[in-house]
């Protein structure tokens, strides 16, 4: 063997024209991930799809806000506005005591708002938490119209607006804040800011799929309408999981043999809506859980294909640092203010699969999972 | 261009399946003889082979028809081999599986049925299984030089280029290379002979 042509050719001739019996089995798991590939695809739709919904649902609930400040009938009248504040006009109702009679013909109209005002002469009565609002306000005989709007917002801060409309004289008022808190029936559940930040921890209760764990993280409310929220925050969770999957290094040999991920380590992005019970302490919770899968890799795999029964085998997914979408509902109990429970599920659209070795082997199919935790109320 | 490729080359533009089919199963064993001679295992050969039939058909309109589709096919082939080999925990378990996988098994993964297989092996009627075994054995980058000269064609300064070496070196690899299969080879001879006798 003397000659470097002569070993190359031996070897560039000798592994020419190799057969391999394994086509079919590999291409099946190609086109499984061509396949994976659009339901990757139709899933970035779906992403997309829900941060519209919750685009929209902001820009909804901001314009029908807005659109409950916008009171006047009349726009001839409108016109003519003119804005004091409640201060101003407390401040003016004592030079007006005596004028009830023209009081008394003034009208009200409640244009807006689920927790109804009724104004009767001039004395505007909330419902919630039965808020007397008494104004004296100096107003014509003539008066003919009188709008009184208010809106609540979800926090259950009332804005309110009272817009007394007169042609020759009108006054409005205009965002009169009235804390309602004190005032709430017992049974209300715990009194919520607009935006608020939670930190939360919990734990898997039932082990579906056989997998235990732990989560922990923050997240941040805020109110969209009265007793509707979103919430949007991030948890890391660590789960093992136990399972059985079949493993072989040839397709025709596949075997049922246990499995072990440890660490099964995930980021998750928890988008949900939260809607009160009224006059009880729950709210229910729904919404999306994208998570990021940080590590999951490595497997245990007693008496696989090395022969020998005696070694364990340890090698890698390759599907760490992939997206994952959960679908998560749950109830969240308020029992104080600062502190809340909460039970929920989750359930994963996509799988787990393992790309070494076999393409059947689905692991950890769907994430599935009670857990339950403690909320504790930052701000 | 051969009209039959180019009217399967259509159809892999439009991820229409029976196009990529038929692409992979006429180039299948080319590009998994390229695989199993740069990684120590099968297994280790088919993920390969795997990913560069994924990347074939996800950038195959970036084929612009200038030059072979076949060599085109082939130098994705060989990069995904190189980026395999470049993972950070391939060296450590993947030799211990090669290792195993010869001792304990002796597997050969080659179709040993077919029929060919015997009547191919060359002047000295060395098998696949054999030859695949002895580059396997070569150092990992004495086997990648190996591999580039002898199969891909590829020039040292090119070599030098993409394994980021001197030419020096390359052709230092080369040299070894054919040391140790030469040596393997005539010991091989020896036995057979002897065991003739």
């Amino acid at each position: 063997m003397n000659s470097n042509s002569t070993i190359d050719d031996i070897f560039k001739d000798g592994l020419s024209d190799m057969n391999f019996s394994n086509r079919e089995a590999l291409w099946k798991k190609i086109e499984d991930e061509l396949n994976n590939k659009n339901r990757k695809k139709k899933r970035f739709a779906f992403i997309l799809l829900f941060c519209g919904l919750v685009a929209g649902s902001f820009f909804a609930a901001k314009t029908i806000n807005q659109n409950r400040k916008i009171l006047p009938e009349n726009k001839l009248v409108q016109q003519q506005e003119s804005r004091v504040n409640l201060k101003d006009i407390n401040h003016t109702a004592a030079g007006a005591e005596n004028n009830h009679q023209s009081l008394n013909s003034v009208r009200t109209v409640v244009s807006a708002g689920r927790q109804s005002f009724y104004s009767k002469r001039n004395n505007v009565k909330a419902t919630k938490g039965n808020i007397t609002i008494s104004t004296s306000l100096d107003i014509d005989e003539n008066a003919e119209d009188v709008i009184i709007a208010q809106r609540v917002i979800a926090d259950f801060n009332i804005l309110s607006y009272a817009s007394f409309y007169n042609q020759a004289n009108i006054i409005t008022v205009s965002q009169m804040e009235i804390p309602i808190e004190k005032s709430l029936p017992k049974n209300t559940a715990i009194i919520q800011k607009k935006i608020s930040l939670e930190i939360v921890a919990g734990s898997d209760i039932f082990n579906l799929n056989k997998k235990v764990g732990y989560y922990g993280g923050i997240r941040i409310s805020r109110n969209l309408d009265k007793g509707t929220s979103i919430s949007a925050g991030i948890n890391y969770s660590f789960n093992t999981l136990n399972e059985k999957y079949r493993l072989s290094n040839k397709p025709l040999q596949q075997q049922e043999t246990d499995a072990q991920i440890n660490n099964l380590k995930m980021l998750r992005f928890p988008v949900f809506f939260q809607r009160q019970i009224p006059k009880t302490k729950f709210a229910l919770m729904a919404g999306l859980i994208p998570s990021y899968i940080l590590d999951a890799a490595v497997y245990n795999v007693p008496n696989s294909n090395t022969g020998n029964p005696a070694l364990y085998r340890k090698f890698t997914l390759n599907d760490i640092h992939r997206f994952n979408i959960l679908f998560g509902a749950g109830i969240k109990y308020s029992p104080f203010k600062k502190i809340a429970f909460e039970l929920s599920g989750n359930y994963g659209f996509t799988e787990l699969v393992k790309n070494s070795y076999i393409n059947q082997s689905n692991v950890n199919d769907n994430f599935k999972n009670i857990q339950a935790g403690i909320i504790f109320l930052l701000k | 261009m051969d009209p039959a490729l180019e009217q399967m080359l259509e159809g892999c533009k439009k991820s229409d399946r029976a196009s990529q089919k038929a692409l992979y199963d006429g180039y299948f064993n080319q590009l998994m003889g390229i695989a199993v001679r740069y990684v120590n295992t099968q297994v280790d050969a088919e993920e390969v082979l795997n990913n560069a039939f994924l990347r074939i058909f996800r950038h195959i309109n970036k084929y612009s028809g200038k030059g072979s589709f076949e060599g085109w096919m082939k130098k994705i082939v060989v990069n995904c081999c190189l980026t395999f080999i470049s993972r950070p925990n391939y060296k450590s378990q993947s030799k211990i599986i090669a290792l195993k996988e010869y001792q304990l098994t002796g597997e050969s993964n080659l179709d040993t049925a077919d029929a060919g297989f015997k009547n191919n092996c060359i002047e000295e009627k060395y098998d696949k299984e054999y030859l695949l075994q002895l580059i396997r054995h070569l150092p990992e980058t004495t086997r990648l030089v190996f591999n580039l000269y002898v199969f891909e064609e590829y020039n040292h300064q090119e070599i030098g280029e993409l394994l980021d070496m001197a030419e020096r070196t390359s052709q230092s690899h080369l040299a070894k290379a054919r040391k140790i299969l030469s040596t393997q080879i005539d010991k091989n001879k020896l036995i057979s002979k002897m065991q003739r006798v």
